[in-house]
């Protein structure tokens, strides 16, 4: 389908339509405007809205309007008040906080993104001064809520600091009286009943890493003291247990998890999908090896081209299609935060998908040593010798961190509205982009989309969604809103008022 | 002239040079492109002055690792393509300026707390465009030295 068959520029009526982007997608062409309305119509339908050959009453005329596709037709306000709302990420500064507690582990993962030490080097801890001057900056930011989320290494092994965190700032909050939560990313080898009982007490919501059955999990992931698969479902089982047993609703809480797709996952997704389903998990996000940390180095073992991985992802969400079909309700997180943005005027914040992206002003990424980066990504590259993103320290302002030279080039960069391909894209609306990944994989800021494996992935797993939105039956379509459904976990918020034992 | 040829490729030193009209691309574009490899090889621009009217920029690269022939001429592909992704994205950034940076603006004064340096963004009212080079800094030394010598008598 050729749009030049379809277009004819000597017919088209400039000051009719909205500005659009089109793409194929199945049987139609896929339309969107910059307010994220979209609209699939037939070839004949995309000529009609370009020549402006429409009127009240023939039906198309109605669904272009209802997508804010007729330039005359559109409530400038409320539109723009709609706007607004669904980039009400540009009010306020980072609400993810990043702490590295350590960077000690004692897995030895063969794609681990950070830079980690043997379990000995207690001199690669966060320090308590360090922790306290970072959450003190953490509560500068202008974001009304906040998401403190601890890593590593694996940071259970600097537990006197989390802990410290932890009561720091529930004190501090006392007073700033924001939305605060806190999560830790853990292997969860290094988990015991106290450790529990305290986190469970505070409210400490936790996320691990799941590769798969055991052998697969096994495979990557080498503990040497233990069996890692093991351990992980284990204690997994557990907590969905304990939050079972305090009344709350296991379809919302119980641990996260987390795959990281390597090449002898790639023929195993419905034993990965199985696996996290068999666990309790309501959802599950296929992610991409990143080119990061040891991924890099292990590129050639455990690496794929684009095209395996899409069709391992193509492979697994139909699967979990299916399985919804049959009554058990799990979701792929990827395609559930694309939906939310397709379906809903929802803007989930996920900071790989938005517009500037994440880095700095969506997250940033406190080091052991108080080394501030504008992500978690950004510390991956530090790790890899590269200082690149290193915005400052906890001894800088925070109007420093968030004003400086640095800051800024990462803001612009990250805006689709200067990316050739992004401007044009269909998929612009929804989408965003991540200036550490450009810089690592293409050697700037700005990268290049065209031949970007992010664009590529991003596009393809849009086109995958879009065209099964497009042929879905209404039971699908159900299915498909029912992933966009939000629901706030309040258990996880800490009290306003909350002040921590250690408060006078 | 294409976009970019190959002058030569020298697999002994793992070395590839590229040739390109003056004039094909702004300066700027070419120093952007050429940064973007400097982590895999050690870049020198270059000029020829004597084959085309407007002279040539030549680019020289060469792997600080060993590449293979076909490597080398990939690389040279991916500058090309660098040059048209560069230039391209200036056009762009020079079409949305506006929007880019109330966007920008927005985002910083937002999670900055709305209290912005007065140079922020280098938006003070000088009824510049961000891509003007008033002090001349993006003028190839050549252009300038011609120009001198050409008014001495």
């Amino acid at each position: 389908m050729q749009v030049s068959d379809v277009i004819s520029l000597g017919r088209v009526k400039a000051d009719f339509a909205m500005p659009f982007n089109h793409r194929v997608v199945g049987q139609h062409y896929l339309v969107t405007n910059d307010l994220g309305d979209h609209l699939f119509l037939t070839p004949d339908e995309l000529r009609r809205l370009s020549e402006g050959a429409t009127v009240p009453g023939d039906g198309l005329y109605e669904r272009l309007t209802a997508a804010n596709l007729i330039a005359a037709k559109v409530d400038v306000k409320a539109q723009a008040d709609r706007w607004k709302r669904k980039h009400q990420y540009l009010f306020y500064g980072p609400t993810l906080h990043a702490f590295v507690l350590t960077h000690r582990c004692n897995h030895g993962c063969q794609y681990c993104h950070s830079s980690i030490v043997g379990m000995d080097r207690t001199d690669t801890d966060m320090s308590i001064e360090t922790a306290e001057r970072a959450v003190d900056l953490v509560f500068q930011t202008t974001s009304p809520g906040v998401n403190i989320e601890f890593q590593g290494g694996e940071p259970l092994a600097n537990w006197d600091v989390l802990q410290h965190i932890v009561e720091y700032a529930r004190q501090k909050n006392a007073l700033a009286g924001k939305t605060l939560s806190f999560s830790l990313v853990t292997n969860l080898s290094l988990m015991d009943d106290d450790k529990l009982d305290y986190l469970i007490d505070r409210k400490v919501q936790l996320c691990t890493s799941l590769d798969g059955p055991e052998d697969l999990h096994n495979k990557i992931r080498i503990y040497k003291d233990g069996n890692a698969h093991a351990s992980v479902v284990g204690w997994m089982k557990k907590i969905n247990q304990r939050y079972k047993d305090m009344g709350l609703d296991p379809n919302l809480y119980r641990v996260e998890a987390l795959p990281t797709i390597t090449k002898p996952g790639l023929t195993r997704w419905k034993d990965i999908v199985d696996q996290y389903v068999e666990v309790g998990c309501k959802a599950i996000f296929l992610r991409k090896l990143d080119p990061f940390g040891f991924a890099s180095r292990s590129y050639k073992t455990l690496g794929y081209s684009m095209d395996e991985f899409l069709e391992f992802y193509a492979n697994a969400a139909e699967y979990i299609l299916e399985l919804n079909k049959n009554g058990v309700q799990v979701m792929e997180r990827h395609a559930a935060l694309m939906l939310a943005k397709i379906l809903t005027d929802q803007e989930p914040n996920y900071l790989d998908l938005r517009s500037p992206g994440g880095a700095c002003v969506g997250q940033i990424g406190y080091a052991p040593d108080g080394s501030i980066y504008s992500s978690d990504e950004g510390r991956f590259v530090a790790s890899m010798g590269d200082e690149m993103f290193k915005i400052g320290t906890v001894n800088d302002t925070y109007h420093h961190l968030m004003t400086n030279a640095q800051t800024r080039a990462m803001v612009m960069a990250g805006l689709n509205d200067g990316q050739p391909d992004c401007v044009n894209c269909v998929y612009k609306p929804w989408c965003g982009q991540q200036v550490e990944y450009n810089y690592k994989t293409q050697g700037s800021l700005q990268g290049r989309m065209r031949d970007s494996v992010w664009c590529k992935k991003h596009k393809r797993v849009f086109d995958w969604l879009m065209a099964r939105v497009e042929r879905a039956d209404p039971e699908e379509m159900k299915i498909f809103e029912r992933w966009t459904s939000t629901r706030v976990l309040d258990h996880y918020l800490q009290d306003r008022s909350a002040l921590g034992d250690n408060a006078e | 002239m294409a976009q970019h040829t190959v002058e030569s490729v020298d697999t002994a030193a793992h070395r590839v040079t590229l040739a390109l009209e003056v004039g094909m691309y702004p300066i700027e574009v070419l120093y952007g492109a050429a940064y973007v490899f400097i982590d895999r090889c050690f870049v020198l621009l270059d000029k020829d002055e004597g084959q085309s009217k407007g002279g040539r920029y030549l680019v020289h690269l060469r792997g600080k690792t060993d590449f293979s022939e076909k490597e080398l001429l990939d690389l040279s592909g991916e500058f090309g393509n660098e040059l048209l992704s560069q230039a391209l994205r200036r056009k762009i950034v020079k079409q949305n300026q506006k929007i880019i940076e109330e966007i920008t603006t927005q985002a910083i004064a937002g999670a900055a707390g709305g209290t912005l340096p007065t140079d922020f963004l280098d938006s003070s009212d000088d009824g510049m465009d961000f891509l003007d080079d008033p002090l001349g800094i993006a003028v190839p030394w050549e252009d300038k030295f011609k120009k001198k010598s050409a008014e001495q008598p």
